[in-house]
């Protein structure tokens, strides 16, 4: 955390390379949350770069009292919703959702790898149908761990809000997982 | 509890905001409720799903890129501020010139001197003012970006068209200078 501090710091008076140190530090949940938003490699690529770029251009709005990855995931949330909306993204195809340089750690088996494979597709595949808002909601909670204050906080919400959201995405997903039981 | 205010539990079971009690209510319901009972397996096992996504990673060269982003645009920031620095002092050193070719002028017509020459001075002047006009033009049309432009005309024209009107003011001066002798 000290060390964190001292980059930011750094940072904020032009250190570009204190302000590397902190996106090889995050960059793999930054990287995460826009591949989840997005649903393809080179999208959430761009995304989080562009994410690391506003992080800079506005470091000096960054109130140290809040945790540093907490408002990077916040600035790349809405570059991906923002992303979305534009886009009317609404269905990704198979093949987008796949990254080829995805968590393999140790060495898996084909069998493995394939299983793998088809879990990532149908994690995209069901995030796909979620409204880009809903999305946010699902996978800063799944993947982050984040409270209901903090996603609040990231979306400039209410935790009411932030309820209802998972709510109906949570709805909305269940419905998705029956039908694909149902079509085995 | 009702089949809706039971799914609102769910969701919220799921990230541990129920107490106690409302846990056993729901649990209760679960059990006289074949609906939200396929409901609530559908939802563990998709939350189930999800936590065991982990989190995807980016190409091994995502910093490497961020940070060559950042070098090019302080680059560009750098060339921008050049430019813009450059065109401040050509635009003074066109201002100096233009004024003190006025100035120049307007001592010239302070000597007394023939009808004609008034006339073929004016004349020298409005030529020297247009050719500027041009070269201004010319250069500010050529620069990269429109505000760049907009600075440039923006202190320049006013410079000129003041400078032209105090040789006109001379020169009329001079012509009643004239006129009354």
């Amino acid at each position: 955390m000290e060390r964190e501090s001292e980059w930011i710091l750094r940072a904020q008076q032009g250190d570009h390379r204190a302000f590397g140190q902190l996106v090889r530090a995050y960059q793999r949940p930054v990287y995460n949350l826009a591949y989840r938003m997005l649903g393809d490699a080179a999208a959430a690529e761009e995304a989080a770069q562009e994410a690391f770029l506003r992080a800079y251009q506005h470091l000096r709005s960054y109130q140290p009292g809040r945790k540093f990855v907490n408002w990077l995931l916040s600035i790349t949330s809405h570059y991906c919703i923002d992303q979305l909306r534009q886009r009317r993204l609404s269905q990704l195809s198979l093949e987008e959702s796949f990254p080829p340089d995805i968590l393999c750690s140790g060495q898996p088996t084909p069998e493995q790898v394939v299983d793998r494979r088809e879990r990532e597709i149908v994690v995209q595949e069901m995030l796909a149908r979620l409204p880009p808002d809903h999305r946010a909601a699902v996978v800063l909670r799944y993947w982050y761990d984040l409270s209901y204050q903090e996603i609040a906080q990231m979306a400039g919400i209410s935790e009411e809000a932030v309820k209802s959201r998972l709510f109906r995405a949570r709805e909305q997903l269940a419905r998705l997982w029956r039908e694909m039981e149902a079509e085995g | 509890m009702n089949c809706q205010q039971a799914k609102w539990r769910m969701s919220l079971i799921l990230d541990s905001m129920l107490s106690a009690d409302e846990e056993r209510a729901l649990q209760a319901h679960l059990i006289h409720c074949p609906i939200c009972q396929a409901e609530w397996e559908a939802l563990q096992s998709v939350s189930y799903f999800l936590t065991q996504a982990p989190l995807a990673s980016p190409a091994a060269d995502l910093a490497f890129r961020v940070e060559e982003r950042l070098r090019r645009q302080r680059e560009r920031r750098r060339w921008a501020l050049g430019v813009v620095v450059v065109c401040l002092w050509l635009g003074l050193a066109l201002a100096g010139f233009m004024s003190g070719s006025a100035l120049l002028g307007w001592l010239l017509l302070q000597q007394p001197m023939p009808v004609g020459l008034e006339i073929q001075l004016l004349a020298r002047l409005l030529l020297v003012g247009q050719a500027t006009l041009r070269a201004l033009w010319l250069l500010a049309t050529s620069l990269p970006s429109a505000w760049l432009s907009a600075g440039i005309n923006g202190c320049l024209i006013p410079a000129l068209m003041l400078v032209c009107l105090w040789a006109w003011l001379a020169l009329g001066r001079q012509r009643q200078r004239m006129l009354v002798r």
